[in-house]
């Protein structure tokens, strides 16, 4: 259970100023679906993901993996998930079961239950061929596979893919699409971000439409597509998109109509109780 | 709480990494192990064949008027000296073309002309041959003259060489030789035309016996700051490989979502670095000591060797602390980088920062003394000189141990901060967040429509805590924020200068006053008085750069750029209050380092001819010394470079960045802790004031006050202050100066003035103003 509420990050950029990555974001994962995070790059996806891995402190808002706040118990949060970005990289002078050791045992795990776990994975990604190569000498799809074994080691509850098929080949991007879609079920929660639809068509139960940092629609696919009149994802994905900006141009044209902020709060040129 | 194990984990796995690098392999064993060998063997197989191979070559040496010197000429073909004697007429046709042939060479010595025409002269008509290589050094003997000097006469035989030839050095060595020998059997002869014993001439001689390593110890120092320089960038490698090449693979946000702590990762990076580095140290002393232990064998003549185990582990000892320093550093210069070439970059600046005070033992006279021991490098350096000398002090070792490891902790906690902070550890190579800055065009597309923009542009945070009800609304449709936005960029007086223009300005100014200053000295006429012209330097070297500055800057906001604002009435009490105690305090800073530098504060001779100006017309030195500097140097640094510094930087470190650079322009080392005080005291008052207004009064009164105590000598010792050098300031007077120095900085501090204009570079929401609009 991921749930995320008014969320915003604002990246301060110095001279008093600063980029709103993400406003006011809200929306809940259940366990036991896939939950897709759908935008186009720059939306605010990656953001959103990292505060829920709490490698960023939210702005303002809060978010809560399974009940533990990603603020105020960041070192909890980390042991219930595993992350995995597509532009996650592999320790070049580490062999691929090395890694995936190194990473079971950051997690605390005993070391008979590693072992068993690690030969586990090793079937389960069909690695073992590889697994005592260097990863630097290893093929985008099989570090990619190193990276998959090295997020759910500690088989978490939760898990977070931020573009998992970046970057890959198509016949690997595949095989990732397809692993991601063998997590479903179970109390585990899986929360995917993606620019491509048909991978959203094919993993997402709930979906969250999120550009310029706002998130627009959030809810079940299927209701979305309903309430919507499309059948499939990428329609309903340009609907809503489209919407928005449009909504947002039309505001931009005639200034007219509505009066420019409330005469009371005037911008002051010298604010900051400078004079 | 750290957990142990996870620390261990990581450095345990870093270590692995670096010593599967080959790289780092070499850097850390292959690079010590052979470089000091290579280094000595090298350097003096080649100065030894190039020395050889000079002193068995022939050297063409032209004699003028050689048929006057039968006897010198018989000592300069001695075969030992393997000289080959030619005249004039011997060089080759071009040659000679080329030493001007109008004149004939007429032998030196007439002397009637001035010397530098004289020397002219010679370079005209010889200088020809020994640029052409045709002779090694020309020698022109006088007429007549061993007929002469058999006649008791004392003559100059002139030798014409080039200093830049080796050759010619070497040819000038050889002549210097038969010429001595020469000379030292016409002394003989003399003597004994008048019965007296040559021996007669030396009634006294000095024996030379060298108790010191000799040789081996001048190798050794040599070395030493090699192995200072060494044993730092043994650090460096790895530093750059774990902390900006984990971010340049990709791999430090995997790191990151691990169970690991910030903390924990950073103190087991540094743990790894540590090994790495004490290990380089460790091979980098034993191949020194090996080295110097085989030269000695080598050369038995050269007395006892010195480095024995206990030096070495000595200087093992001290070595590690200013080892853990510098992983530190690097480390923190590392984790900032984005990628491992830009964390070279930055590295390059700390090596060379680091090889200044580690040239300290070449400098003739320097010892090592306490306040050296608190030199980060200089200190390390110097105790290994002396170490190798064997003259060093237990208690020296213990100072330079402790102070270092408490930069080394400081350091330390830098790193850790560092990990703690998110835009650090985030700033990757390509396609990273935060997005780039865009430059928002007017009237442009709706960042909305942008498709592929980095999402909302720059936003203001002051607007948002400025117009509250503009955000909240805001916040009712995406399209309202598309507006407000346009309404915070839109604000007027964006544009002000930054760290950036500050540290320019302020580099200008020292550079301005340093040579400009003594040059406009020299060209006022002398009439003005120094006082006017004191108070004219001050206008030109420091308000002039900033007026400057604002000109080409054109910032939106010129009074507020320079400090111009408004402050509170307190702070203008607090400032009369401090500047008595804040001259006691200066002074008594001032004494303190004089004493610690070895250099006891000495009156200036310019300094005591302005006094006696001062005398004089008192309310003009106030005008000129006091309240002119006052105005400019407030604008400059607590009004330009301060505000500036405090855009891109937070309070603390922009008021001691001013200060540091206030004291930089004020004159020696020796004086940088007192004025750096000021410069504090000055800083904080003008922050927590939001202008300079009553730091141009506190200023002002410091000068000024400092003034009147030089022109009142009887007045500079009833209030307990020193009257002769070398005495201490008086108890009461530091009590009752500190106690008004803290009085002062309180009421100047309770003043509520508009300190802050939005929020610091680290993200902390903006106050709301009380009395916006």
């Amino acid at each position: 259970m991921i749930e995320v509420e008014g969320l915003s990050k604002l990246y301060p950029t110095g001279r008093g100023r600063g980029v709103l990555a993400l406003y006011d974001a809200s929306f809940t994962a259940r366990p036991g679906r896939i939950f897709g995070l759908l935008g186009p790059n720059g939306a605010g996806k990656t953001t959103t993901l990292r505060i829920l891995s709490t490698v960023l402190r939210p702005t303002a808002g809060r978010a809560r993996v399974l009940g533990h706040d990603v603020a105020e118990e960041p070192e909890l949060v980390r042991r219930k998930i595993g992350f995995l970005s597509g532009s996650t990289g592999v320790y070049e002078r580490m062999t691929a079961r090395e890694m995936v050791e190194y990473f079971g045992r950051l997690y605390d795990m005993p070391e008979d239950r590693l072992q068993e776990r690690v030969e586990e994975l090793l079937d389960l990604l069909e690695a073992r061929s590889f697994a005592d190569r260097l990863c630097g000498r290893l093929s985008t799809g099989q570090r990619q596979k190193v990276s998959i074994a090295r997020a759910i080691v500690h088989d978490p509850p939760v898990l977070i893919f931020d573009e998992p098929t970046s970057g890959l080949d198509i016949l690997v991007a595949r095989g990732v699409v397809d692993f991601v879609a063998s997590l479903k079920g179970g109390d585990r929660t899986v929360l995917v971000s993606t620019h491509i639809m048909s991978e959203a068509e094919r993993l997402c139960d709930d979906v969250a439409i999120i550009h310029g940092g706002i998130v627009l629609q959030t809810g079940p696919v299927e209701e979305l597509k309903e309430r919507a009149g499309k059948t499939t994802i990428e329609d309903l994905f340009f609907d809503v998109v489209r919407g928005a900006v449009d909504r947002a141009s039309r505001a931009e044209l005639p200034v007219a109509p509505e009066p420019a902020p409330e005469p009371g709060p005037e911008p002051d040129p010298g604010a900051g109780g400078a004079s | 709480m750290i957990d142990r194990r996870h620390v261990l984990h990581i450095c345990r796995k870093e270590l692995l990494d670096f010593v599967r690098d080959r790289r780092t392999l070499f850097v850390m064993i292959v690079l010590p192990v052979l470089l000091y060998p290579m280094l000595v063997i090298g350097l003096s197989w080649i100065s030894r064949l190039q020395l050889q191979q000079l002193r068995e070559r022939q050297l063409t040496i032209v004699v003028v008027g050689r048929e006057h010197a039968d006897r010198l000429v018989e000592r300069l073909l001695e075969p030992e000296r393997n000289l080959k004697l030619v005249g004039v007429a011997d060089l080759p046709e071009h040659v000679r073309a080329a030493m001007n042939p109008g004149a004939p060479p007429a032998p030196a010595g007439s002397g009637d002309e001035d010397a530098p025409s004289e020397l002219e002269t010679l370079r005209d008509r010889y200088g020809a041959a020994i640029s052409e290589d045709a002779a090694a050094a020309i020698l022109l003997v006088p007429d007549r003259f061993e007929a002469r000097v058999e006649e008791g006469e004392n003559l100059e035989v002139e030798i014409l060489f080039n200093e830049g030839v080796d050759a010619s050095v070497e040819a000038k060595d050889r002549i210097d030789e038969a010429m001595v020998g020469f000379r030292d059997a016409l002394v003989v002869e003399r003597l004994a035309r008048h019965d007296i014993e040559p021996s007669v001439l030396r009634p006294v001689a000095l024996r030379e016996v060298d108790l010191g390593g000799g040789l081996i110890v001048k190798i050794g120092r040599a070395l030493s700051m090699l192995l200072v320089i060494l044993s730092i960038t043994g650090a460096f490698y790895p530093a750059v490989d774990t902390g900006a090449g984990e971010k340049e693979r990709g791999t430090l946000e995997t790191l990151l979502v691990s169970p690991a702590k910030r903390w924990e990762v950073a103190l087991a990076k540094y743990l790894a670095v540590c090994v790495v580095a004490l290990f380089t140290v460790v091979l980098n002393l034993a191949s020194m000591g090996l080295t110097v232990a085989h030269l000695a064998s080598m050369l038995p003549g050269e007395g006892e060797v010195r480095v024995d185990a206990t030096v070495v582990f000595t200087m093992a000892i001290a070595m590690i602390p200013l080892v853990l320093l510098f992983v530190a550093l690097a480390l923190a210069l590392s984790t900032q980088a984005r990628s491992t070439k830009e964390a070279n970059n930055y590295l390059t600046p700390l090596l060379l920062a680091a090889s200044l005070p580690a040239m300290a033992p070449a400098i003739p006279g320097l010892e090592l003394n306490e306040a050296i021991c608190l030199v980060p490098v200089a200190g390390t350096a110097l105790l290994i000189k002396e170490l190798l000398a064997g003259t060093a002090h237990l208690s020296h070792v213990i100072l330079i141990f402790a102070a270092n490891t408490i930069y080394a902790a400081a350091a330390l906690k830098w790193v850790a901060s560092l990990y703690g902070r998110e835009e650090v550890l985030l700033r990757l190579p390509s396609g990273g967040e935060p997005p780039p800055r865009t430059k928002r065009k007017k009237g442009g597309e709706a960042p909305v429509a942008g498709g592929g923009g980095g999402g909302w542009e720059m936003l203001d945070p002051e607007a948002l805590a400025t117009e509250p009800d503009a955000f909240a609304r805001a916040r009712a449709n995406p399209a309202e924020i598309r507006k407000f936005l346009e309404t915070a960029l839109d604000r007027p007086g964006s544009t002000a200068p930054d760290l950036t223009h500050g540290l320019l300005l302020a580099a200008v100014v020292l550079v301005v006053t340093f040579y400009a200053g003594p040059a406009l000295a020299g060209r006022l006429p002398a009439s003005l008085g120094l006082l006017p012209i004191a108070a004219i330097l001050t206008l030109v070297v420091v308000l002039g750069p900033v007026l400057v500055a604002m000109r080409v800057g054109r910032y939106k906001r010129p009074l507020e750029v320079l400090g111009l604002r408004r402050s509170p009435a307190l702070s203008y009490l607090g400032a009369v209050l401090v500047a008595p105690g804040a001259i006691v305090t200066s002074l008594f800073l001032q004494q303190s380092t004089a004493g610690l530098f070895g250099a006891p504060a000495e009156a200036d001779p310019g300094m005591n001819a302005l006094v006696e100006q001062i005398g004089s017309a008192l309310p003009l030195a106030w005008l000129c010394l006091a309240l002119v500097p006052a105005v400019c140097e407030e604008l400059l640094y607590r009004g330009f470079v301060q505000g500036a510094a405090r855009r891109s930087v937070g309070p603390a470190a922009a008021i001691l960045l001013s200060s540091v650079l206030f004291a930089l322009n004020h004159g020696d080392v020796s004086k940088l802790p007192a004025y750096t005080f000021v410069g504090l005291v000055l800083g904080v008052i003008a922050f927590r004031a939001g202008g300079i207004g009553p730091t141009i009064v506190l200023h002002m009164l410091f000068n000024g006050l400092a003034v009147t105590l030089e022109t009142y000598p009887d007045l500079i010792g009833k209030v307990g202050l020193p009257t002769a050098p070398g005495e201490s300031i008086s108890l009461l007077t530091i009590v009752v100066a500190e106690v008004l120095v803290v009085l002062g900085l309180g009421v100047a501090l309770a003043a509520a003035g508009p300190a802050e204009e939005g929020p610091g570079p680290d993200g902390t929401p903006p106050a709301v103003p009380a009395e916006a609009g």
